[in-house]
C-alpha cells in the first residue's frame, strides 16, 4: 500500500497524472469521433465489411493505446532507480532497515498498479466506442482474456525499464528502452507484411527470425497480436479468413503461442530477479 | 558495549580515491568526530557503514550485525551529505514514508503517538510549522533540517550525521550544536562527520583523522590534543635576561617564552619541548639558573591547530597534496 500511495502521489504531483488524463481524454474523444464517422459511412456496407472495419479500428486503437501506455511507462520509470540515485533521493532511503529487493519490487508493484488501472481504462476507451457506433459484438470472456494480455504487455515493459534504470543513467535508459520498443514494433510489422504478402521465402525467414529475436528480447509488443487474436477469434465473427488477412500489419497472423506466453511469465520473473540482484550489488556513491 | 566496529574496511573507486584499511571502534554513549580534509574518504567510510557502498575489503559490525545487513540499521539514524528528499511530498509525508521503510504500518503512522513523534522531531529540527508544506517549497537549510528530523524520527540509538550543518545559517548551526549536546546528554551514540571543528571541539569525546584515504590518528580528543609538545611552567626567581641565556642552551625543537611576568620574579613560561625527556632537560636548566619550578602543566592544542598539523604532517608523509 505504501508504494502504491508513494507512486500515486509522485505521478499526480509531478503532473504526470493530469497530463496523461487530459491527453488520454483527447485521444479517446478523437477515437470515438473516428468510430462515429466510420460508422456513418459503413451503414450501406455488407455486415462482414462493417465487422472488418470494426476489427481494423479496434486493432489500430489498441495498438496506439499500447504505444501511449508504453510511453507513459518509459517516461515515468526510466529514472526509477538511477534517477533517484543521481539526485540523492536514495541515500536516506537505502540507509533504512529495508532490504533493497523490497524497495525495488515495491517500486515495481506501486507503478504496476497505476499502469493496470490506466491500461484498463484505455482498453475500454477503445472497445466501447467501436461497440457503440459500429454495433461491434462484444463478449465478456474474450474481453477479459484480451484485457489481461493488454495489461500484461506494459507490465513486461515496466520490468525492462526498471532493470535498465539500475544499470543506465536516466536519459540513457529512456532512449535505450524507447529504441528497443520501436525495434520490436517494427520487426513485428515487417514479419506480418512478409507473411501476408508471401514475400521471398528467404526474406520471410529472415524477417521471422529477426522478429522472434526481438520478441524474445522484449515480448511486450508481441503480446498485442495475441490481444487482438483473443478478442476477435473468441467472438467467432462471421468474417472470412482472407478478409481478415487484408488488415495488413494488423492481421491476426504470427500470433504468439501459449508457450510464448509462458516464456513471457518467465521473462518477467527473470527480469525482476535480475533487477533485485543488480540493485543489491549497486554502489550508491 | 561496542556500537560500531570496523576492521580494515576499504573501498577504492575507479579514480583511485576512497579509503583504505579503516579500523575503528565506537562505544555506546560516545560522541565520535571524523575529521579530515576534503576528499579524505570520510563519506566513503560512512557510506560503507550504512550499507550504501560495498567494501572492497575488510569487515565491520553495527550493533553486532554485519554492516550492509538491513537489521544492522534497525537502530540507526542517518543524515547523508548531499541528499535530497522527494520534492513532491510534504515534510510530514516524507517522515511517514521513512517510517514505512522502517516497518511502521500505515495505521501505526496515523496513530496519535506517531503524530506526536512527528511533531516532536519537526520541533527539534526547527521545522515546527512547516511540516505540511511540500519539500519543493523548502530552502536548502530547511531540507537539511528535515534530514535531521528524518534521522531522529525512529528514536535511534546511534546517529550518523554527515555534515549536518553544511547548508545551515549561523542560527541553524547553533541549533544543531545544541541538538548534538542534547543527544549527548541523553546518552546517545553519535558519529559526526563535519568540517566545523568548533562543533567537534564542543561535543565530541573521540576523534579520528582521515587523510588521503588512510586513518592517521584516532582516540579520545583530550588525549590527542595533548600531543606532548607544549607546556606551561609556573616559576619564581625569573629574570627577563634568563630568556636569552636559556635559549642558547636549548636542544633543537625546544623553545621558551615568558607568557606572564611579574615584578616579584614570578612568571609563567610557555615551553615547547618534544616529549618528557626534553621537558626534564628544561627543568634542569631552570634549576641551574636558580629558578624555582612550582607547576608544570601540559597545554591543550586547539583542534584547528591539531587538524592543520595533522594535515601538514600526513601530506609530508604522503609526499603529495590534494
Amino acid at each position: 500500500m505504501m508504494w502504491i500511495s508513494y507512486i500515486g502521489k509522485e505521478w499526480i504531483r509531478k503532473k504526470i497524472g493530469v497530463v496523461t488524463f487530459v491527453l488520454t481524454l483527447l485521444f479517446a474523444g478523437l477515437f470515438s469521433f473516428g468510430s462515429y464517422e466510420i460508422a456513418k459511412h459503413a451503414m450501406d456496407e455488407p455486415t462482414s465489411h462493417g465487422l472488418l472495419n470494426g476489427m481494423m479500428l479496434m486493432a489500430l486503437g489498441l495498438m496506439f493505446a499500447q504505444m501511449i501506455i508504453a510511453f507513459l511507462v518509459l517516461f515515468a520509470t526510466m529514472g526509477a532507480i538511477s534517477g533517484e540515485v543521481e539526485n540523492g533521493l536514495m541515500l536516506a532511503v537505502l540507509a533504512r532497515p529495508i532490504p533493497r529487493w523490497k524497495v525495488y519490487l515495491g517500486k515495481y508493484a506501486g507503478s504496476a498498479v497505476w499502469v493496470i488501472i490506466y491500461s484498463t481504462a484505455l482498453y475500454f476507451a477503445i472497445l466501447l466506442p467501436v461497440h457503440h457506433w459500429l454495433n461491434f459484438p462484444l463478449d465478456a470472456i474474450p474481453i477479459l482474456k484480451s484485457l489481461l494480455l493488454f495489461i500484461w504487455a506494459p507490465l513486461l515493459l515496466l520490468a525492462v525499464s526498471m532493470l535498465g534504470s539500475v544499470y543506465l543513467p536516466m536519459l540513457g535508459n529512456g532512449v535505450a528502452c524507447a529504441l528497443l520498443y520501436g525495434l520490436t514494433l517494427f520487426s513485428g510489422f515487417v514479419e506480418n507484411i512478409f507473411t501476408i504478402d508471401g514475400g521471398g521465402k528467404g526474406g520471410n525467414e529472415i524477417a521471422s527470425q529477426l522478429s522472434l529475436f526481438f520478441s524474445m528480447l522484449m515480448p511486450s509488443n508481441t503480446m498485442l497480436r495475441r490481444v487482438s487474436y483473443e478478442l476477435f477469434s473468441g467472438l467467432d465473427l462471421p468474417v472470412p479468413a482472407d478478409m481478415v488477412n487484408s488488415l495488413g500489419p494488423f492481421s491476426m497472423v504470427n500470433v504468439p503461442s501459449i508457450a510464448f506466453l509462458g516464456y513471457s511469465v518467465l521473462y518477467l520473473i527473470v527480469l525482476l530477479a535480475a533487477g533485485c540482484a543488480a540493485f543489491r550489488r549497486k554502489d550508491i556513491a | 558495549m561496542m556500537i560500531l566496529q570496523t576492521n580494515g574496511l576499504s573501498k577504492t573507486y575507479a579514480s583511485g580515491t576512497g579509503c583504505t584499511d579503516i579500523s575503528l571502534e565506537i562505544e555506546k554513549g560516545r560522541v565520535f568526530g571524523l575529521l579530515g580534509p576534503n576528499g579524505a574518504g570520510k563519506s566513503t567510510f560512512v557510506k560503507m557503514v550504512v550499507g550504501l557502498l560495498r567494501p572492497d575489503a575488510g569487515s565491520g559490525t553495527l550493533f553486532g550485525k554485519p554492516i550492509g545487513h538491513p537489521e544492522s540499521r534497525r537502530k540507526l539514524g542517518y543524515l547523508p551529505e548531499l541528499f535530497r528528499f522527494q520534492e513532491w511530498l510534504t515534510g510530514e509525508e516524507v517522515l511517514r514514508y521513512h517510517a514505512g521503510l522502517c516497518g511502521v504500518t500505515r495505521h501505526e503512522s496515523k496513530s496519535a503517538a506517531f503524530e506526536a513523534r512527528i511533531k516532536e522531531v519537526l520541533r527539534l529540527s526547527g521545522l515546527n510549522e512547516r511540516g505540511l508544506n511540500r519539500v519543493r517549497h523548502y530552502s536548502k537549510g530547511m531540507q537539511q533540517r528535515l534530514g535531521l528530523a528524518c534521522a531522529l524520527l525512529m528514536d535511534p540509538e546511534f546517529i550518523i550525521l554527515d555534515e549536518p550543518s553544511s547548508a545551515l545559517d549561523p542560527i541553524g548551526r547553533y541549533e544543531v550544536r545544541t541538538l548534538l549536546g542534547r543527544l549527548r546528554a541523553e546518552g546517545r551514540t553519535v558519529f559526526l562527520n563535519t568540517h566545523l571543528l568548533e562543533d567537534v571541539e564542543a561535543v565530541c569525546d573521540d576523534v579520528a583523522f582521515l587523510h588521503q584515504g588512510k586513518l592517521r590518528a584516532v582516540g579520545p580528543m583530550r588525549q590527542l590534543l595533548r600531543s606532548g609538545t607544549s607546556w606551561e611552567i609556573a616559576v619564581s626567581g625569573w629574570l627577563p635576561e634568563l630568556e636569552a641565556e636559556l635559549a642558547s642552551q636549548l636542544l633543537p625543537g625546544m623553545s621558551v617564552k615568558p607568557a606572564q611576568e611579574a615584578a616579584d620574579g614570578s612568571a609563567v613560561l610557555h615551553v615547547a619541548a618534544r616529549g618528557r625527556e626534553q621537558l626534564g632537560f628544561m627543568n634542569r636548566l631552570l634549576m641551574e639558573e636558580g629558578v624555582t619550578v612550582y607547576e608544570v602543566r601540559p597545554v591543550q592544542d586547539r583542534l584547528e591547530q591539531w587538524f592543520l598539523a595533522m594535515s601538514g604532517e600526513t601530506r609530508e608523509q604522503g609526499g603529495g597534496s590534494e
